[in-house]
């Protein structure tokens, strides 16, 4: 059965969700900017429904994912539940990872010191700080909390997406808010994607309702 | 100082809708819109309001774009920009491109009010004309 997006969400609530993921993925950036020194060039967020079963497959066509994907994984649980997925599509590693972690004095050396607990380490600092913040404030704006699992970090996981709708029903939808941002002046585009169920959309449409009449 | 025609830049309607109900009760005001850059700059150069809201992120023509032409239409424009992206370097974009103000989203009646007595106080410092 096809659910529209437009049976489930109104387009006043995904304009409202669309915006609210800006508000978070905005303040996330300048979160993660704090802590490493970097610049992200944001996007407009989209908000998408699919059918559980399909998102593997959406996914993978959304932010072209391939063997040289690094994602980072955290579920959030609480009165909105679901998971958080920071996606660097196309780039190398070791590309992501200067800038990510860079050498303190890039001159004394071209060779970044590479080393899988390095890279680990690195993935999980940001996909914490980027998935914690966003979810957070989203959360925070629809006056509400959540709890978060610790994140973990998945390679070249294309053919192996199963934990996205690990957490879903098959019959049920999913609801994707999704943002792209760039590394300012590098060539490295990373996706934050949040996907939750139909289980949550009664709370969306609260969540919505209460931020909007803060202003009436 | 007297402001009484404003003009909100901004691809969101929710965004456009907020900060309308966000502008100080106390005065009334002549609220023009735009969705885009492109469309922004047109309304700017008919309408000429007397303080422009500017978001960023925008499709086509972002807010940095936007801002270097409305500057350059009006080098003594009130350009506020009002977006989610909080990173510094951001704001020192914003001023280096010829923002007069920045702010961020969400709006709040209490943030626009602030920046109603900035412009003010910019006003009587002889920095804006």
């Amino acid at each position: 059965m096809a659910i529209t997006s437009e049976k489930m969400l109104s387009p006043e609530e995904k304009d409202t969700l669309k915006e609210l993921m800006n508000i978070a993925f905005g303040s996330a950036s300048a979160d993660l900017a704090e802590v490493i020194n970097i610049y992200l060039k944001l996007s407009i967020p989209e908000i998408d429904i699919t059918g559980a079963e399909n998102l593997a497959d959406y996914i993978i066509k959304a932010v072209d994912l391939n063997s040289l994907s690094t994602l980072v994984e955290q579920k959030f649980w609480g009165p909105l539940k679901g998971q958080g997925v920071l996606i660097f599509p196309r780039a190398e590693r070791e590309d992501i990872l200067s800038v990510l972690h860079p050498q303190e004095d890039p001159a004394s050396s071209n060779e970044f010191p590479f080393h899988p607990g390095l890279e680990q380490g690195a993935f999980l600092e940001v996909g914490n700080i980027l998935l914690g913040a966003c979810v957070g404030k989203i959360a925070e704006l629809m006056e509400t909390y959540v709890t978060y699992s610790p994140p973990q970090v998945l390679y070249g996981c294309k053919n192996n997406l199963d934990f996205l709708s690990a957490s879903l029903s098959k019959d049920c939808v999913a609801i994707i808010l999704k943002t792209s941002f760039e590394f300012y002046k590098k060539s490295i585009q990373g996706f934050l994607i949040i996907i939750t169920d139909q289980s949550s959309v009664d709370f969306l449409k609260e969540g919505v309702k209460t931020f909007l009449e803060a202003y009436e | 100082m007297d402001i009484k025609k404003i003009l909100i830049i901004d691809d969101s309607p929710v965004a456009r809708a907020i900060l309308k109900k966000c502008l100080p009760k106390d005065k009334e005001f002549l609220v023009v819109e735009a969705e885009g850059g492109r469309e922004g700059l047109e309304i700017f150069k008919a309408e000429k309001p007397d303080l422009t809201f500017l978001d960023l992120t925008m499709p086509e023509m972002d807010g940095f774009e936007t801002l270097i032409l409305l500057r350059k239409e009006n080098p003594s424009a009130l350009i506020v920009v009002m977006t989610a992206d909080r990173q510094r370097e951001t704001a020192k974009r914003v001023m280096d491109s010829g923002g007069t103000l920045i702010t961020y989203k969400p709006a709040k009646p209490d943030q626009v009010k602030i920046i109603f007595n900035q412009i003010d106080k910019l006003e009587a410092l002889g920095r804006i004309s």
